[in-house]
């Protein structure tokens, strides 16, 4: 049942997508894990053919699927480790965030569609990943948390390496 | 006297303004190989390499599940040169430059579809699945009488040839059998293809990554580099641990320490090599559930060898056919002397139950592709090798001689046990696999100077 969005409750659904992307770029791994529930889904398929993306992450290839925290833990401790090569040292990344449309909003849950940009400087190359991502939230002891990501990438060609630090 | 001058193709006075063998200091039976780093980075090489081996010899070019049904058709390249691979009515599958003969202009558009005739959007000229120009513009008033359109026929890729699901083309007609060239290399695909009586499948979702080095750098790490998992992909190998404390979570196939479990890295000529070694967790692949079954068809040994050793297989010079962490395709080809284009597939059995499926597809996610956590960093170790090489000197050779003392010419006793003809083996870790590698580099970029066919 969709309720009708108050100002208040439409800034603090994209302050937290704002947030947590403006955290991966200031490096601060905790605060942005904090913006995810336990159970996150996350999910960035990969591309059947120019204009169809894969759709059953269980039959089908996705360059990213995971469902927990601790997937996405795993994650952020691989790359600050400072074993990763790919990771060490770390990318500068700069993300932007646009066209937020709340897509359905009930007072405690929420799905967010927006277009994301990330432009990266590693080792004196520079080069950019773009695309969609739906944010469903979920009101979790008062504060909006991201339990699904679903992600896609309209230039899937990796350079060298994609990881959430990019996303 | 520059008559000799004169009748020399170009090409041969290019490969011989190189002294290619002294790009190494070959000295196996002394422990010693050393390989000259310019070989990365001189894009003369990178042309003749063009010419000489993707152009001049077998490349891996698909799967056949990527053209399931009669006219589909996929667009790929052998080398720079840009190609489809189509199913005709017939099940056949033919593969051609992808290019309208008339003023060259690309013929297929998109990376796969399903036609019987390819009609060109410049001027209209129509091909079919044969190749065969079967509609010209205004024949008549524009070409003399006798003008026929076979003169126009679409070029073929010369030799395609399909090794238990595996196609490889040829642009060279002037090549020995695909199973000639595979030699005992084909074992290591047979062991895959046994495994499902319905066949494999590639799974929906092929993706790709660059990297800026040389392909060689991808050519070597898969064709048996045993010594560099513990160290550039120790981040992943911490995970896999983290994991095996999580209830429920689809584990990581551990290949830590590889050269304290039972393996070999074998070398099976014509560049193609190999690595294997028992998994310590074998009951975590999806294949492992086949065992019982597998062991009734095949006998103990070789459902051993299906489910639960760790085999990974280089067939000069651009496929990886992996079955080990996950199991996979992955392909590769320069862009330029400093950019490489690798592919990946997901290779699936095509009837296997829902649990494997995920199993399978969270593993190969998890390691491999751009998105995953082990190939980016092999990626980023080729871009370091491609940077340290640019301060190549002559006295800048790598050291490439890990286990060449101790290294068996011809077959070790489990080759021999299981009957698959080698070149050479040696321990995990055995460089040799890069020697055998070049050895097959050199044969190929010689051959147009020396006349030889083969
Ligand atoms: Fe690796």
């Amino acid at each position: 049942m969709t309720m009708p969005l108050t100002f208040e409750a439409f800034q603090q659904l994209t302050g937290v997508i704002r947030e947590q992307a403006i955290a991966l770029d200031e490096q601060r791994w905790d605060d942005w894990q904090s913006f995810y529930t336990d159970d996150i889904v996350f999910w960035l398929p990969a591309w059947v053919d120019e204009h169809t993306l894969t759709s059953d992450p269980f039959n089908e290839v996705s360059m990213i699927y995971f469902a927990g925290k601790a997937a996405l833990s795993d994650r952020v401790w691989r790359f600050i480790s400072g074993t990763s090569p790919a990771s060490t040292p770390l990318p500068r990344t700069s993300h932007l965030i646009g066209s937020d449309l709340v897509e359905s909003f009930t007072g405690d849950h929420a799905v967010v569609n927006c277009r994301w940009h990330t432009t990266v400087v590693r080792n004196g190359r520079t080069w950019f990943y773009a695309g969609s991502c739906r944010y469903t939230l979920r009101l979790e002891a008062g504060n909006w948390r991201i339990a699904e990501r679903y992600i896609t990438l309209t230039n899937d060609q990796i350079e060298t390496a994609l990881d959430i630090y990019h996303l | 006297m520059n008559a000799p001058m004169k009748s020399r193709r170009y090409q041969d006075a290019e490969s011989e303004m190189l002294d290619l063998d002294a790009l190494f200091d070959r000295r196996p039976d002394e422990g010693i190989y050393r390989v000259d780093r310019s070989i990365y980075t001189d894009p003369a090489i990178l042309a003749l390499e063009i010419r000489h081996i993707f152009e001049g010899s077998w490349v891996f070019i698909c799967h056949e599940s990527q053209l399931p049904n009669p006219y589909d058709f996929i667009t790929t390249s052998i080398g720079l040169r840009p190609i489809f691979v189509q199913r005709d009515g017939s099940g056949q599958i033919n593969a051609f430059i992808n290019a309208c003969t008339h003023r060259g202009a690309q013929l297929c558009r998109t990376a796969q579809g399903n036609r019987k005739f390819h009609a060109c959007t410049y001027h209209g000229w129509t091909f079919d699945a044969a190749g065969k120009a079967i509609w010209l513009q205004r024949t008549e008033q524009g070409y003399s009488e006798s003008f026929s359109s076979d003169q126009v026929a679409l070029e073929p890729v010369a030799r395609v040839e399909n090794y238990r699901g595996f196609v490889f083309g040829s642009l060279n007609p002037d090549v020995p059998s695909l199973a000639e060239h595979l030699g005992g290399a084909a074992e290591f695909i047979d062991m895959l293809f046994d495994q499902c009586p319905e066949g494999w499948t590639v799974l929906p979702g092929k993706t790709s990554s660059i990297y800026h080095g040389n392909w060689k750098l991808m050519l070597e790490n898969g064709g048996g580099d045993g010594l560099h998992p513990d160290y550039a992909h120790k981040s992943i190998l911490g995970v896999a641990n983290r994991k095996t404390e999580r209830a429920g979570a689809i584990q990581t196939m551990q290949i830590d320490k590889m050269h304290e479990k039972v393996g070999r890295q074998w070398t099976f000529g014509h560049g193609h090599t190999g690595i294997w070694f028992n998994f310590p967790n074998p009951e975590d692949r999806p294949i492992y559930q086949q065992k019982e079954r597998l062991t009734q068809t095949y006998g103990e040994t070789r459902a051993t060898w299906m489910t639960s050793i760790f085999r990974n297989l280089s067939v000069y010079p651009n496929l990886h056919m992996l079955d080990q962490m996950a199991t996979l395709i992955r392909t590769f080809r320069p862009i330029s002397v400093d950019k490489t284009e690798i592919t990946f597939y997901c290779l699936a059995p095509k009837v296997e139950s829902p649990a494997e499926r995920v199993r399978r597809l969270r593993q190969y996610e998890e390691f491999f592709m751009g998105s995953g956590m082990g190939t980016p960093d092999d990626n980023a170790e080729f871009e370091y090798c491609h940077e340290g090489a640019k301060g190549a000197s002559s006295a800048g050779k790598s050291f490439i001689s890990f286990g060449l003392h101790n290294r068996i010419v011809g077959q070790d006793e489990t080759a021999k046990t299981l009957g698959i003809p080698l070149e050479s083996s040696g321990l995990i870790g055995y460089e040799g696999c890069s020697m055998s590698q070049f050895d097959e580099w050199l044969r190929l970029m010689k051959r147009a100077t020396q006349g030889a066919t083969s």
